[in-house]
């Protein structure tokens, strides 16, 4: 290193040290001048304003910037040439004593610099210094007070920065160096240098990195693992002391001395290159190329434009957002279209967009900026700032609709890879065991952490985007700005357009996407069943549509609720959407509306609207609905309010529709919904609901060779789980039991959730031939309500609601006995001899579990034979018949009083 | 002659160099009398957030956090306990520091991980009017 410093003195005539005085000198002069328009008093808006509006300041401070920079990297370098070259012993100890204090004296300029820009990590830094000076005992308060002074005024460390602590940094070198100017040719070419990489390298203003300076982030990364900063001084006094009295001490004391800096100077600079290179904004530790924020390098290069662009020349004020400059609405000014709350004016641009607001460098504005914000990826840094939407963020990282912990867990039951379907599982943890695979290549980008890449609106083809999936709406207008763009990308075209906006009309389509897949929901509520057919080999007849992926799907019936009008937000509140905070396992634990708290009986359960949680008040608030006289009716779980509901004095109910500005009267149910003991148990769905799809016979094996898409990862590879369609039928769903914890049972809906067949061996070469068969139905809401229910005996002689499958139940009669028999109708399998569409053997119980749920299975023995006796009844009284009628009442005690005449069945001896 | 010159000339520099040094001691004293007294007169900040502005159980500001738990209100400072930071919302009910790592549980203000000692610093406040009044 020596022969580096050899070089150095030979080719400019100078030594290092005389260079880091050139530095210095240029540092001075150049802060002349950018002080001139600074405010030490509003910092953070003076040096905005220079960077929007003075081009030439800017320069001036790029001069003084890189100039800091190398007077600090050639005084270090100086120092080390001092000790290498044992010349410490040439200087009087009271000249290196007061050499060895001006270091401290150096780095507090070069803080107090960083600190004086005033943006986030500047502020961050202030407090740390304020706060370390405070941890010295006795005089901690008062130095803190005198050197750093107290926020939000700057005064005393600008101050410091441009008088005491320069003035002494220049004694002690002017008497070190016993001259003040530095040779002219020296000079000269590292003025020249400096211009030059001032121009070209500005160093950032304005966005938080959470990092400091680059000569204090090995400090910053020490002070994580120190929980008593106030030992950072008595390091600093022991390196000082050493520092120090190197120049007094003999040979062997001298050469330790001098190994424990640079051992010291080592570890520091480990620590530095963690901090800069390894260190994510979240505070994780990262490989370098797997750090999200890019913007730690805090430099950009790019040539500087020294004056105002023609086009960017303006006379008017910079527009002020919440108190700071926002260079972004120098440019878009034009920009329309926006909701009032997300108003560039009130909100600007880069609280969303992120980017440089203090530019008006296009490419510098622009650089690390968010094109399509809202991502939960940085959705804490965008939408769920501590200004905007704090802790929704949350919710939604823990919803079902992010984590699709129910999907990963059921797969995994499925593929014999987990015990049970109850597993709490997350996205970001499918790995690539087969079932996590068979995820990735088929369905797994249906989180909300899946990006959106583009801009444009949602479509049936979209998947993810965190609040854009549900919140981003594309007016006619933001359509027609957008096709505008893509055409002919002109700077007119993209500064001044009508903007989507991020509103609380969230439309049917935008739950599309995903809802049309799986239980396929979202097309059943609309009355579609998706077919196997071709885009291209429709038939003439029936009502057939092509949807965008291209699948055929057709008109079945829709839901009384869609018929009304009703879109899918109308129903599910955004507790249930969002997430409550608390993670759940699967959707039917996230959902927290009932038919019941619309369709209520005699006393409704309800709240003023001015009594609602915060939240509910303020989206009252948006839609204009906030009354102090409003009621509303609130959930039976959770208790939470829905707020397009009406609730009069007279009780009577309403519900408004969120996409219009219709009002619906909210009719209760039936009496026979709720007579009498025989149906206490069951779901409203399970008499309201007229069809579910139903898929079976489904096949699954991995080619090695086909080319498949990894959902999670979103890129392309070969080899994929390849699922063969059976059949997809509609038909009346199955019904079974659901037992909650307490052990009550609720008779619902079910449909095949996986009666399925998969080829293990295909993906997993140590199972070879092997093969899985499950036959397990879900419970289902099918979002296919009719007003009339269904009649008694679409459950009662209906083989395929006892879970049966499709067929005919015979009932024969001899004498005073019956006897059922069922004839299927679609073929058995031959993994378990059961109809493919079966759920259950006719009049079995299954041996092992046959559900998507732990909690859920289908009618057991005496279930059946309860629900086939009622049948057998059907077969002889009408449904209005008063024996029937009756039955509903008290099933047992007509039991008791039934006829001589009856037939009832009697059942095969249990083997 | 010139030796007593010479150790008279000694003599005075440390009589100079020891006056100035005990000089130092009263200056010290009224430096520190001096910057109490300007501090004091900075006082405290108040900060007034209408109740109705707080939407949501969890109220962000600049320099406090607002907690609503049950109806009660708890106020925490939102500058990190170890070296000043201002905190942010890191998720799952925590507050992180951006400059060393600490986090703060929103629940009790506790902290959940180092290198802070002290939990979240509550603040005073009162209400009036509808109006939390905060000080900071």
């Amino acid at each position: 290193m020596i022969r580096f410093f050899d070089i150095v003195q030979k080719y400019l005539n100078d030594t290092v040290g005389g260079l880091a005085l050139s530095s210095l000198i240029i540092c001075i002069l150049s802060g002349i001048f950018v002080s001139l328009p600074y405010d030490a008093a509003s910092p953070l808006n003076s040096l905005s304003l220079i960077m929007i509006d003075n081009p030439s300041a800017v320069y001036f401070r790029n001069v003084h910037y890189w100039s800091a920079q190398l007077f600090l990297a050639l005084t270090l370098l100086h120092i080390t040439e001092h000790l290498l070259r044992k010349s410490e012993k040439l200087v009087t100890r009271a000249v290196w004593w007061r050499l060895t204090l001006s270091v401290p004296v150096i780095f507090f300029v070069m803080i107090s610099g960083f600190i004086l820009k005033g943006d986030a990590d500047s502020v961050s830094a202030f407090r740390v210094l304020s706060a370390l000076f405070r941890e010295i005992p006795w005089v901690g308060s008062l130095l803190s007070f005198s050197i750093t002074g107290n926020e939000p005024s700057f005064l005393t460390l600008f101050m410091h920065h441009i008088a005491t602590a320069t003035i002494i940094i220049v004694a002690v070198i002017a008497e070190h160096y016993r001259k003040f100017w530095p040779p002219a040719g020296s000079f000269f070419l590292l003025t020249f240098f400096i211009l030059i990489i001032s121009y070209f390298l500005h160093p950032f203003f304005g966005v938080e990195t959470g990092k400091g300076p680059w000569y204090f982030v090995g400090l910053q990364e020490f002070l994580r693992y120190f929980s008593r900063p106030a030992l950072i001084w008595v390091l600093v006094a022991v390196f000082l002391a050493g520092l120090g009295i190197v120049s007094a001490t003999g040979p062997v004391q001298n050469r330790r001395i001098k190994i424990s800096i640079a051992v010291f100077f080592l570890f520091y600079g480990l620590l530095t290159v963690t901090g800069l290179f390894f260190r994510d904004f979240d505070q994780s530790l990262r490989f370098p190329w797997n750090i999200h924020d890019k913007g730690w390098m805090g430099v950009a290069i790019r040539p500087l434009a020294l004056s105002v662009p023609e086009d960017h020349d303006f006379s008017g004020p910079v527009p002020l957002v919440n108190g700071h400059y926002e260079g972004c609405l120098v440019c878009h000014d034009n920009v329309k279209g926006l909701s009032v709350a997300h108003d560039p004016a009130a909100v600007g641009c880069s609280s969303c967009h992120g980017g440089n607001p203090a530019t008006l460098d296009k490419h510098l504005a622009h650089r690390n900026m968010i094109l399509v914000p809202g991502q939960l990826a940085d959705a804490r840094r965008s939408c769920g700032t501590a200004s905007c939407h704090p802790g929704i963020p949350d919710r939604i990282e823990g919803s079902l609709m992010t984590t699709m912990s129910g999907v990963i867990s059921v797969n995994r039951y499925v593929f014999g890879e987990a015990a049970t379907p109850d597993i709490r599982a997350h996205v970001k943890d499918v790995g690539n065991s087969a079932a996590d695979r068979h995820l990735r290549d088929l369905c797994i980008n249906c989180h909300l952490g899946n990006p959106k890449t583009y801009t444009g609106p949602n479509n049936s083809i979209s998947r993810g985007g965190g609040c854009n999936a549900c919140h981003l709406h594309y007016s006619d207008s933001a359509l027609v700005s957008l096709a505008n763009y893509r055409q002919s990308a002109t700077i007119e075209d993209s500064i001044s357009f009508y903007h989507p906006q991020l509103n609380l009309k969230i439309p049917d389509d935008n739950c599309f996407s995903c809802h049309s897949r799986s239980g396929r929901i979202a097309l059943s509520y609309a009355g579609w069943h998706e077919t196997l057919y071709n885009d291209n080999d429709i038939p003439d007849t029936g009502n057939f549509k092509v949807l965008d992926d291209r699948r055929v799907v057709q008109f079945v019936g829709q839901d009384v609720h869609h018929k009304a009008g009703m879109s899918c937000i109308d129903c599910h509140l955004s507790r249930e959407l969002m997430g409550d905070g608390e993670s759940y396992l699967h959707k039917e634990e996230q959902v927290k509306i009932g038919c019941s708290d619309c369709h209520f009986m005699d006393n409704p359960l309800t709240l003023f609207a001015k009594d609602a949680d915060p939240e509910s008040v303020k989206t009252l608030t948006l839609r204009n609905w906030i009354d102090n006289s409003l009621r509303l009716l609130k959930t039976a779980t959770g208790g939470y309010p829905i707020i397009n509901s009406r609730v009069s004095e007279d009780g009577g109910a309403w519900l408004a529709l969120k996409s219009g500005d219709s009002l619906l009267a909210l009719r209760s149910p039936a009496a026979a919904c709720t007579r009498g003991k025989a149906h206490r148990s069951l779901s409203c769905g399970s008499c309201h609901s007229s069809w579910v799809p139903q898929c079976i016979g489904c096949h699954n094996s991995f080619d090695p060779d086909a080319p498949g898409y990894d959902m999670l990862e979103n890129r392309e590879r070969t080899g994929s789980w390849v699922e063969y369609a059976g059949l997809f039928l509609t038909g009346k769903p199955a019904l079974g039991i659901i037992e909650d914890k307490r052990g009550n049972r609720t008779v619902t809906t079910f449909t095949p959730g996986m009666v399925i067949s998969i080829d293990t061996g295909s993906y997993d070469q140590n199972q070879d031939g092997g093969r899985i068969f499950r036959r397990l139905y879900a419970p289902v809401s099918a979002h296919t309500t009719v007003r009339q229910g269904r009649p008694c005996r679409s459950c009662h002689l209906d083989p395929l609601a006892i879970g049966y499958g499709r067929g005919e139940l015979i009932y024969s009669m001899d004498r005073d006995r019956g006897t059922w028999d069922f004839v299927n109708r679609i073929e058995r399998s031959p993994y378990d001899n059961l109809p493919e569409d079966a759920w259950i053997g006719f009049l079995e119980e299954p041996d092992a579990a046959v559900s998507t749920r732990s909690n859920a299975r289908p009618f057991n023995l005496e279930e059946q034979k309860s629900i086939l006796t009622a049948g057998a009844c059907l077969e002889c009284h009408e449904e209005n018949s008063a024996v029937m009628q009756a039955a509903l009442d008290n099933f047992d005690s007509v039991m008791i009083k039934v006829s001589k005449r009856c037939v009832l069945p009697v059942w095969p001896a249990a083997n | 002659m010139m030796r007593i010159r010479e150790a008279d000339g000694k003599g005075r520099r440390r009589f100079i160099l020891t006056l100035g040094t005990l000089m130092l001691i009263p200056l010290a004293g009224i430096w520190n009398a001096m910057a109490k007294r300007a501090q004091k007169r900075e006082g405290t900040v108040k900060s007034v957030v209408p109740i109705e502005d707080i939407s949501g159980d969890v109220f962000y500001a600049e320099e406090f956090v607002i907690i609503r738990e049950s109806g009660e209100f708890t106020v925490y400072s939102t500058r990190c306990t170890h070296l000043g930071c201002r905190l942010e919302p890191a998720g799952d009910g925590l507050l992180r520091c951006p400059c060393h790592g600490s986090e703060f549980d929103l629940k009790d203000g506790n902290i959940r991980k180092g290198p802070a000692l002290n939990p979240l610093k509550t603040l005073i406040f009162t209400i009036h009017e509808n109006n939390l009044i905060i000080y900071t």
